[in-house]
């Protein structure tokens, strides 16, 4: 287990870096002059001299490599092009935006696939189980953001049960921060519902196969029990193994979904950047966003190992 | 975004399966198993429908010049925000151009991004996994590793720093959806090539003196491509996925030109006056990728039956 803890934590590490050396690549990718990519052809000469020195562009690029590495590893990762603003401060403000609505999206998606992939796997072939995957189809299937358009309409412009868009912290008011949260939730939470709901379904269907489900049941022992104490918990192992998969799609999510709803969300910063040619932000916010990739996906796999004894180390 | 159906993950995973693929030592006859798997597949009704979806939508791509009732970008604002008549059936938008006419070269648009994308990746993707699978050793960790390292970024992170350095237009969003699905196919593609390159046939094709490029296109890739097909059909999903989603934001196809994801974000600020806007594309969109996802399904319980 220890060998395998170091592998894979080397195997992180080498993907960081490869990461964070892409995304500083970027600015040196971009075709023609980043200054004026950025500032545009009309700026006056002192403010290109000014960005070039911000960006550290009048410095060859390996000495330019390594005094950004250096930055990265104190936590300095640059300054806003267009706020002039520490990178680290604006990241650091909007992650507590994201991680609620990513944490609300999750309980909300397994909320939904635990009780729907459970029945659809009992009811083999029943009439449920075809409407279960036909709506796990569809919710593969919506995008996003249609999906948070249709629920504005309906929830907001229409009914006006739920805000059409807009923050509260949950810490500030728990009541207003969670009805502003419930409908970019279910934007964000459906596709990863829609994975589970088949996932579940199908490992509970390989499960209630297996030989020690026939022996519970040969025992007497109630479909209750059976379902919940024996086939419930097994068929759940392989469920946390896509949640770090998952995790990728609900930040690409948090990218376009925050902008619908209008959260001031690291996804929607990281839109801005990229509308604003603000590179330096950029970086980091792909960094942050892909560390946060990497570190969860590590994490869950060392879950499925402990979970799993059956899983080679190897 | 990153691919909800994709099999293969991190290899250093325990959940890496490196499964051997569907074809692997089966008969090398290639065009008897492509004939089979069609029959299969017609067989197989969520399948079915999902290619015939697919159809119209490419027969639409193709032939909306002929089947447009007006030109998408004519503008006629005396005909503004009118809901779904005989003469615009979809409606129309803010600016009074027909509604259907938009969305049939919005299907034009994603098609042709989705299909030159994934067939960039492809290439691309394939090429690598073969070298990766076929040499080992140290061409396999370089190939590989950088491809974990691609794999991090999810799917629509990357296309949008892409997007930041290469600018807007066809050929940057392109570019910014083929790189994000090379990964995929390089690691299918170099999962088929291990469980196939020590067959019988292999080693007989380098006995008689078969180069190594003749015996990767000719009996490797044959063999492994059955699981090849079924990614490539759940990467056209999110290709048109991210396309869509690059164009809500502003960042995909530019206005005028009609595109799916542009539509939807023309109609946000006219949601309560003309609902349409939103709900015609956003239906279009969904069904594409329906369909999509109902045909890689079908094709993996037909080609791949081990990842079902």
């Amino acid at each position: 287990m220890l060998a395998y803890l170091i592998r894979r934590l080397i195997f992180a590490l080498v993907v960081i870096v490869g990461v964070a050396t892409i995304s500083f690549a970027l600015l040196h990718l971009i075709p023609g002059s980043p200054v004026d990519a950025i500032l545009g052809t009309e700026s006056t000469p002192e403010a290109r001299v000014a960005l070039e020195h911000q960006l550290g562009l009048d410095r060859p690029v390996l000495v330019q490599y390594v005094s950004w590495w250096g930055n990265v590893l104190r936590g300095d990762l640059g300054s806003s092009v267009m706020t002039k603003q520490p990178v680290g401060k604006l990241i650091s403000e909007r992650l507590p935006v994201t991680l609620p609505l990513a944490l609300f999206s999750m309980l909300i998606a397994l909320l939904i696939a635990v009780p729907a992939g459970i029945v659809s796997a009992l009811r083999r072939n029943t009439w449920i189980d075809g409407l279960v995957s036909v709506i796990a189809f569809a919710g593969l299937s919506i995008p996003g953001f249609w999906l948070g358009t249709l629920l504005i309409l309906g929830f907001s412009v229409h009914w006006q049960i739920f805000p059409p868009g807009g923050y509260v912290s949950i810490l500030d008011d728990p009541i207003s921060g969670l009805r502003h949260l419930v409908l970019p939730a279910i934007a964000l939470g459906t596709t990863f519902a829609a994975v589970l709901t088949r996932m579940i379904r199908s490992s509970m269907l390989e499960v209630l196969g297996a030989d020690y489900i026939r022996t519970a049941r040969a025992k007497g022992q109630t479909e209750q029990r059976v379902v919940v104490g024996h086939a419930l918990r097994n068929a759940l192992i392989p469920a946390v193994t896509i949640i770090g998969v998952q995790v990728g799609i609900l930040l690409s999510g948090a990218l376009i979904i925050e902008q619908i709803f209008s959260l001031p969300g690291i996804g929607r910063l990281t839109v801005q950047a990229v509308l604003d040619r603000d590179i330096p932000l950029l970086q980091g916010c792909i960094i942050v966003i892909a560390l946060i990739f990497v570190i969860v996906n590590l994490v869950t796999d060392l879950i499925y190992v402990y979970l799993d004894p059956r899983i080679s180390y190897q | 975004m990153t691919d909800p159906n994709a099999p293969a993950l991190d290899p250093m995973s325990p959940r890496w399966s490196g499964a051997p693929m569907a074809g692997a030592g089966a008969s090398p006859s290639l065009t008897g198993r492509i004939g089979s798997g069609l029959r299969q597949l017609a067989r197989n009704r969520m399948a079915l429908i999902g290619l015939i979806v697919l159809l119209i939508a490419i027969l639409a791509a193709i032939a909306a010049p002929l089947i447009a009732p007006y030109d998408p970008k004519k503008i006629a604002v005396i005909d503004a925000l009118q809901g779904p008549t005989r003469s615009h059936v979809m409606g129309t938008d803010n600016l009074g151009r027909d509604l259907f006419s938009r969305v049939l070269y919005g299907i034009r648009m994603s098609v042709l991004v989705a299909a030159v994308s994934i067939a960039v990746a492809g290439i691309v993707g394939i090429t690598l996994g073969l070298l990766a699978g076929f040499y080992g050793k140290r061409v396999d960790e370089v190939i590989m590793r950088a491809m974990d390292i691609l794999y991090a970024f999810p799917d629509l992170l990357l296309a949008l720093a892409l997007v930041a350095t290469f600018g807007t237009g066809l050929p940057s969003l392109i570019v910014a959806i083929a790189i994000g699905r090379i990964p995929g196919f390089a690691r299918i593609t170099r999962a088929s090539v291990l469980s196939v390159r020590e067959n019988e046939y292999v080693e007989a094709a380098r006995t008689i003196g078969m180069g190594n490029g003749r015996i990767l296109i000719r009996h490797i890739l044959p063999n492994g491509l059955a699981p090849i097909i079924v990614m490539a059909s759940a990467s056209l999903a999110l290709a048109i996925l991210v396309e869509a989603s690059l164009s809500f934001l502003g960042l995909g196809i530019q206005p005028p030109t009609p595109s799916l994801g542009g539509l939807l974000k023309d109609a946000l600020g006219f949601m309560e006056t003309a609902p349409w806007m939103a709900i015609f594309p956003g239906i279009t969109i969904a069904l594409l990728i329906f369909a999509l996802n109902m045909l890689g399904d079908g094709l993996r319980d037909v080609l791949d039956p081990k990842l079902k």
